[in-house]
């Protein structure tokens, strides 16, 4: 009887503070939100888009060399990862599953998505930026790429993993060589979990400041040029933040508004898709 | 008369170092049914993917003897893309592939290099004519073939098999996975392809052995136990091994 009673409480003792947990958790996710939203929302207006940064002291400054470098950034990044790490997670998932060497970049890349993101910037830094004697957009996306691989890498992989094997038999039987196999079944049958990865992929590095610190750095000035240093978002805020002007303030918190609501977005997108696709079987 | 299609001789399979099949001497006869029976686990399956080297795409596997083909030895064969073009294969569950009805069953046809639109849509429509799918699906043909029920989408697959002409299709447990309605629906229809092609079938039911095939052979852990004409072997078996597994005392 004694047993039962102290079983009891202790499963009410782990039980309260777990939810304990959980709330703190939710509870700091939600303020931040908040926050962001509420003191965001009333910064946007349409300067913010269409002007660049204007000096100390004036108000009608804009963020717009910072969105569009963001937008170089990020896109050249994309162009480098998505690539490398469709192909990779295939070669793991396909071509190579039954290969150790396979087993261990699989491992590795879940060791890389954990590693600290600014690592991974003053590696960029010293291999990119240091021989080429300048910071870069270039170098930016470089560093996002590394950070972005790994992630589309493991999704890739999972998702082929999921496909049936019967189905690719099915292929084989039919006479289809193994890179058609991939093209026409299995690739189609994952192709919303691979949309998905890629989604949240790029959603991920999006969000990325460290980074960017070391290698596009930042440039109050306008420019689509990546072999210069570029302004991103995330460092635009991160720098404004910590500025006296109470207009940089104000800037950095519509900045973070925008941030936030595109991750937000492209990540309900993905969970939506990833549910909608698995509630179907 | 029998014509003889392919001869299997003194085959034996190792997955690994573990034997799986053990001189397996036997014929398959041109537009016949040949039904594998079999308790679970006696080699049947692993015996029918010898016959389109389903096995190559696996490590560790080795095969020994001969499977004769118009003179040519299967196992031994390089181009298995060609082989598998003249063999085809239907699985247990339905293997539609993530495309339209109709693309589904024009892909060996794109496989073999065919661009021909007309021919490719005729030859679509024979092979789905020749599976019992066509009225069900002739309005459909572009929608998903998801969308059909597991019973048309095997027969979707059976057409898909067809409509590159096979010699052979081999069927590793074809209705197991389906109802009773669209299990007779495929037994009907393997019985009327015998006119057009020759079929191996691999069936955990006797009595869709005894209905359907022509010949049928007992295999029991690895070894062929018994090959003979389906109606003589289920009426007058010449082993007991046999009659024991017919009359399911064991199995």
């Amino acid at each position: 009887m004694d047993r039962t009673k102290k079983r009891k409480l202790i499963n009410k003792i782990a039980l309260g503070l777990s939810v304990f947990a959980a709330f703190l958790g939710l509870f700091w996710l939600v303020f931040i939100i908040v926050s962001v939203l509420s003191k965001g929302f009333s910064a946007i207006n349409w300067s913010l888009f269409f002007k660049d940064p204007a000096p100390p002291g004036f108000s009608d400054g804009g963020l717009r060399s910072a969105f569009v470098g963001q937008g170089i950034i990020t896109i050249i990044a994309s162009l480098i990862g998505i690539p490398i790490g469709i192909m990779g997670g295939t070669f793991l998932a396909e071509y190579g599953r039954n290969l150790k060497f396979s087993r261990l970049v699989s491992d590795i890349a879940d060791i890389m998505i954990s590693l600290p993101s600014i690592v991974v910037g003053t590696f960029v830094y010293s291999i990119v930026v240091r021989p080429m004697g300048h910071f870069s957009g270039y170098a930016g996306a470089f560093a996002l790429a590394i950070i972005m691989i790994p992630t589309i890498l493991r999704t890739t992989e999972e998702m082929l993993n999921l496909v049936p094997w019967e189905l690719r038999e099915a292929a084989f039987a039919l006479g289809a060589p193994y890179y058609k196999v991939i093209k026409d079944v299995v690739y189609r049958s994952a192709a919303t979990g691979l949309f998905t990865g890629v989604l949240l992929g790029v959603a991920r590095v999006a969000t990325e400041t460290a980074p960017l610190l070391f290698t596009s750095f930042n440039n109050p000035f306008f420019t689509v040029n990546p072999n210069q240093p570029m302004p991103s978002l995330t460092v635009t805020i991160y720098q404004y933040a910590m500025g006296p002007y109470e207009e940089w303030h104000k800037l950095a918190w519509a900045a973070s508004f925008v941030i936030v609501v595109t991750v937000l977005f492209l990540s309900l997108i993905g969970r939506f898709i990833i549910n909608r696709r698995f509630s179907k079987r | 008369m029998n014509q003889v299609l392919l001869s299997v001789k003194n085959l034996s399979f190792f997955y690994g170092e573990t034997q799986i099949l053990y001189n397996i001497n036997m014929e398959i006869y041109k537009n016949k049914i040949t039904a594998l029976i079999g308790p679970s686990g006696c080699g049947k399956t692993t015996f029918l993917r010898c016959f389109n080297r389903m096995h190559d795409l696996y490590k560790g596997n080795r095969y020994e003897g001969e499977i004769l083909y118009k003179g040519e030895n299967i196992l031994k064969a390089k181009d298995l893309i060609q082989l598998r073009s003249k063999i085809g294969m239907v699985f247990q569950k339905p293997t539609p592939f993530p495309m339209s009805i109709f693309d589904n069953v024009a892909y060996g046809l794109k496989l073999k290099g065919i661009k021909d639109k007309k021919e490719i849509s005729q030859r679509v429509e024979k092979a789905l004519v020749e599976a019992a799918l066509w009225d069900e699906v002739k309005d459909k043909l572009y929608s998903p073939a998801s969308d059909l029920s597991g019973g048309q989408q095997q027969r979707m697959v059976i057409a898909r098999a067809l409509a590159v002409e096979p010699d052979i299709i081999l069927f590793d447990e074809p209705t197991s996975a389906l109802d009773p309605i669209a299990t007779s629906k495929i037994e009907e229809l393997l019985f009327n392809l015998k006119k057009i092609t020759t079929i191996l079938i691999v069936t955990h039911n006797m009595q869709q052995a005894a209905r359907v095939s022509d010949f049928t052979a007992f295999l029991y852990k690895g070894h062929l136990i018994e090959f003979e004409e389906t109606e003589k072997l289920f009426t007058n078996p010449k082993e007991e091994l046999t009659e024991k597994y017919i009359t399911g005392r064991f199995g």
